[in-house]
């Protein structure tokens, strides 16, 4: 979860991913940025994020991305 | 039947009766309101050729009207319905085998195996959906287009045939594509009961202009009924009336001095046409929030809360967050259904890889933002209505939301170099307005009936400024006088200031805990002003909503 929350902090830096717990729900990340996450992160694991994961509930926080990158290796 | 109309009230009346009888049996009364729903969302449906039958007996003509009336609804539910069975049965049957199987090459064929079978279903389904809502809406756009080529190259016409519009059919067949592609994604379980499904698609709240609505939150709503509550039948009706007042008040007095302009466009130039274009963005906003407020109202006294559409749009300092403001439902619709599939498909994603590979990141990164936002304006401009000027406003918001990725980061730079302090008031006025404007002009190709006239109005608009219709001599003359345009003020200032409190505080929550005359004095206020000031028509009867033709 390290390598992730790493990312985060590297490209929002604004952004506090320890106490955000509703990054989609509050407005800090937008589709567009989600779209741009997902790329990322994609890269970083070497996964393929499919539409079933696309949904605010694994753009949440730290913990709940996390949960869909395991879920997806 | 329109929602603005005193059989509309008689029947929610009636419905709410009934409903809350069956709630008064216990568990399964409760369960059985989903039937009443049923029932009363296909009466309403029907009601223009069910009321004759009803009145005078049922004769042949009026139950073939009424099986007309319901045919394409039907279809579109019934198909998506066994879409979701089929569907959810391959991912059931593949989970058992999955569970039975530890081979991984064997996992993986079984995967494959099944995607393949429910992505059979999944495009059987769409393709009986959208072709319901091509045929239906776009044939004689699409009939009108060929003949154009079919002229030039001097061959002969071809005509439209006669098809039936279906009430609200934009609506319910993006609630249906929403279902389908929701249970093919995995994100909840497939519906078993056909009447629990049919009574969300067909439900009268929503069926007209939206909310689309997700079945998922619907059904967790509807599944053990609801019990009778105060709360949900006061809040409701309370926002069902400040929805009148924005249509009937607000609204349709706009409406009379924009159509007195725009009807008569060839006459004027300058700032009358710039005022009335102004006045419809408060006019349309006011008439589809208005409604949306009534829908939302009633449907929370049958203790079903629909999805918010509109959060005060016009406090939006840039256009991707006004349309995070307008039109909430269908933009989500949007986002889930187009833009994110198309944002990770394999076109985008190989360019994205390709242009990494030669060091053209940022192009790669500009062509996944705004390929997908190009394809979603599209198809935005088409759903509002079969016509070039409906395209032409997607296209013209398209460019705006393009051109504001293209330059986010040049302008950012920009204010920080010029010191502009972005939190204070008078920069965020300046976004407020700026976002209105730009909004004010896409508006043109709204109303306009064709890109020509739009660009005719454009023209009337900048030919001459004609400062001398502003006059007292003039203004009280294009379809309003003295007396009506003070009441138009006065209630856009209403509509205004209720929603600056509301961006600030939950206002429905603040006024219930105020004391009872307080309250009381409120509401014979707003029933007051719509009484008085509300724009009846014949048989005091209100103008079509604006958003009902889509």
């Amino acid at each position: 979860m390290e390598e992730l929350r790493n990312l985060l902090n590297e490209k929002y830096p604004g952004i506090d991913f320890d106490t955000e717990k509703e990054l989609v729900d509050n407005g800090v990340l937008d589709s567009v940025e989600i779209v741009s996450l997902i790329s990322d992160i994609e890269d970083t694991f070497d996964i393929t994020v499919t539409m079933e994961y696309i949904q605010p509930k694994y753009f949440q926080s730290v913990e709940s991305m996390w949960e869909m990158i395991e879920e997806l290796q | 039947m329109s929602y603005v109309s005193f059989e509309f009230l008689a029947f929610c009346v009636a419905i709410l009766f009934v409903y809350y009888i069956f709630s008064a049996f216990g568990k399964y009364g409760r369960k059985a309101q989903k039937y009443v729903l049923l029932v009363a969302s296909l009466a309403f449906y029907t009601w223009s050729k069910l009321y004759p039958g009803l009145k005078d007996g049922f004769t042949s003509d009026i139950v073939s009207g009424i099986f007309k009336s319901l045919s394409g609804i039907l279809i579109t539910a019934i198909v998506s319905f066994l879409a979701g069975v089929l569907i959810g049965g391959v991912w059931k049957r593949e989970a058992k085998k999955l569970e039975a199987c530890d081979d991984k090459e064997k996992q993986k064929t079984i995967k494959k195996k099944s995607k393949r079978l429910a992505r059979l279903w999944l495009v059987l389904a769409l393709l009986v959906a959208v072709g319901l809502l091509a045929v239906c809406k776009y044939n004689e756009f699409a009939v009108e287009n060929i003949n154009v080529i079919l002229d030039k190259l001097g061959k002969g016409q071809l005509e439209a045939p006669d098809i039936l519009l279906p009430m609200g059919i934009s609506f319910y067949t993006f609630m249906a594509i929403s279902y389908v592609l929701d249970i093919f994604w995995k994100r909840y379980d497939y519906e078993k009961n056909v009447f629990a499904y049919v009574s969300y698609i067909t439900y009268f709240p929503h069926v007209v202009q939206g909310p689309i609505d997700r079945y998922n939150k619907f059904s967790a709503q509807m599944k053990d009924g609801v019990k009778f509550s105060y709360k949900n039948i006061t809040f409701g009706a309370q926002l069902a009336l400040w929805g009148f007042f924005e249509k009937l008040v607000v609204a349709d007095r706009i409406g009379i001095f924009v159509n007195n302009i725009y009807g008569n466009i060839e006459e004027y130039k300058g700032i009358i046409i710039v005022l009335a274009t102004v006045l419809y963005s408060v006019q349309i906003y006011a008439d589809f929030a208005g409604c949306i407020d009534i829908v939302r109202g009633i449907s929370e006294m049958f203790g079903i809360t629909l999805e918010k559409n509109f959060n005060h749009p016009y406090f939006a300092k840039t256009m991707p967050e006004f349309w995070r403001r307008w039109h909430m439902s269908l933009m989500e619709w949007f986002k889930d259904y187009i833009y994110y599939p198309v944002s990770t498909s394999k076109l985008v994603r190989s360019v994205k890889k390709h242009t990494k590979k030669n060091r053209l990141k940022r192009f790669g990164e500009l062509f996944a933002t705004c390929f997908p936002a190009l394809i979603v304006w599209m198809v935005t401009g088409i759903w509002h209505g079969a016509a070039w000027n409906f395209v032409a406003w997607g296209m013209f918001h398209a460019c705006l939301i393009i051109l504001g990725n293209i330059f986010e980061r040049p302008l950012a730079a920009l204010t920080k170099k010029l010191k502009i302090n972005v939190e204070s008031f008078s920069w965020k006025l300046w976004q407020m307005t700026r976002t209105f404007v730009l909004c004010c002009i896409g508006r043109v190709f709204f109303k306009a009936g064709t890109v020509k006239e739009a660009f005719f109005i454009f023209r009337q608009m900048f030919a001459k400024v004609e400062l001398y219709r502003l006059l007292p001599a003039y203004l009280f003359t294009y379809g309003l006088n003295v007396y009506a345009f003070t009441v138009m003020l006065v209630s856009i200032f209403i509509l205004w200031a209720v929603d600056m409190v509301e961006e600030k505080y939950p206002l429905r929550e603040t006024l219930s805990r105020q004391n009872l005359v307080f309250r009381w004095l409120l509401i014979y206020a707003c029933l007051a002003a719509i009484l008085i000031f509300g724009v009846f028509g014949p048989e005091f009867n209100a103008s079509a909503f604006i958003y009902e033709q889509f």
